[in-house]
């Protein structure tokens, strides 16, 4: 009936792959963002918060990367698990979003988003290894949902994934309480990725935090940078003479090359 | 009060079609190659309980009259017909941007020889 061609995942060197991993070829891992994530709901709007630290197994991978991802205008999503699948994932979305928005002319709103995204990955049976937080801000007033890999959903005032977020929640629920102002929830947030960044291995370097308010959106890039890496201080210059000279010999380059003017007609 | 909700609804299938999955390289090719067929099943589902079974034979049979327009064997077909009315013209998939066949690396067959082949013509010449 249908045969409709269209393109998709290709798999023709999954079986080579299988056959070289049975050989004993150890493969490549893959960059996870072992992670900390968190969001909280303030009056007003919703503030996101991610730490900067991409690992590849034991490695780092990144040292700053970006976990807070565009979604639309109103909405930005926070990335745990598999790398390439938060980015791709939220990308993908991003753009059916953006056809929505056109095709049906209104704001988006943030469940329209959550759908998108849980219907996907439920799809796909979790072997698209995307832990997310969506928040944004709508005609429904602030929201913040927490997305994971098998496609559940849940919608919550505070919400922390990744790794560290056992660390970021201990935070949360010691110090979260409703109808908070901007800058409590700013500090609030830091102080979450904070103790992620320093308990846990798979957290580390920088605070990223993102405000989502209806006035609009301020992207804090490296908010906190705790980790900094002291430069070194003792460059390599040497003045002439640390070495003895012995001779000197001076060839003008006229000797060696051949310089015209080519007059262009 | 009576309650008048069909508790009888024979909800569609979410198991692939393709169940040999071993025989396959990743089991996400099972679900990619079921991909359409699940969506169309789902769809159906809500279409029959929301309008009646009459508009899932309805847009079954304009399906079948949209995907009889297609290029001869090899050339590539836009389905501009069959995609605008399963919705793909204003969404976005993975297959939107992934692999798109009309750049694979895979040898086609020669245009005449599938021809060939369609209409029944196709006598081997044998040295005998």
């Amino acid at each position: 009936m249908e045969h409709l061609n269209r393109g998709g995942f290709d798999f023709d060197l999954c079986n080579r792959n299988n056959v070289l991993e049975k050989t004993g070829l150890k493969m490549k891992g893959f960059m996870k963002t072992g992670t900390t994530i968190v969001g909280v709901v303030y009056k007003g709007g919703v503030v996101l918060g991610a730490d900067t630290r991409a690992t590849e197994g034991p490695i780092v991978a990144d040292k700053n990367c970006e976990k807070i991802h565009y979604i639309a205008d109103n909405i930005y999503c926070c990335g745990a698990g598999t790398a390439a699948d938060t980015e791709s994932a939220t990308a993908l979305i991003s753009s059916k979003l953006k056809l929505h928005k056109l095709s049906t002319g209104k704001e988006t709103r943030v469940i329209t988003a959550l759908t998108m995204l849980k219907q996907m990955l439920f799809k796909y049976q979790g072997h698209i290894s995307a832990a997310l937080i969506l928040g944004g801000i709508d005609i429904n007033g602030p929201s913040l949902h927490t997305i994971y890999p098998h496609g559940s959903t849940d919608q919550l005032p505070y919400v922390t994934m990744g790794s560290g977020s056992l660390a970021a929640m201990g935070v949360f629920e010691a110090k979260y309480k409703n109808d908070m102002t901007k800058e409590e929830a700013i500090a609030l947030v830091a102080e979450a990725i904070s103790s992620g960044i320093f308990n846990d291995l798979g957290s580390g370097s920088n605070v990223d935090v993102t405000v989502i308010e209806t006035t609009g959106v301020t992207i804090l890039r490296n908010y906190q940078t705790p980790n900094e890496r002291k430069f070194r201080n003792n460059p390599y210059i040497f003045k002439q003479g640390t070495t003895p000279v012995l001779k000197q010999d001076v060839a003008p380059l006229s000797t060696k090359v051949v310089i015209e003017d080519i007059m262009m007609s | 009060m009576q309650s008048i909700v069909k508790k009888d609804l024979e909800l569609p299938t979410l198991r692939n079609e393709s169940s040999n999955v071993k025989g396959l390289s990743h089991p996400v090719e099972s679900i990619q190659l079921d991909q359409g067929k699940t969506e169309i099943r789902l769809k159906n589902f809500a279409m029959k309980n929301v309008f009646g079974s009459h508009m899932v034979m309805n847009s079954e049979i304009e399906k079948q009259i949209y995907s009889q327009f297609k290029r001869l064997p090899t050339l590539p077909s836009s389905n501009i017909g069959l995609e605008t009315i399963l919705g793909y013209d204003e969404d976005f998939d993975f297959g939107d941007y992934l692999c798109d066949p009309a750049s694979s690396e895979a040898p086609l067959p020669q245009l005449h020889s599938a021809m060939e082949h369609r209409l029944g013509m196709n006598s081997s010449k044998s040295i005998l």
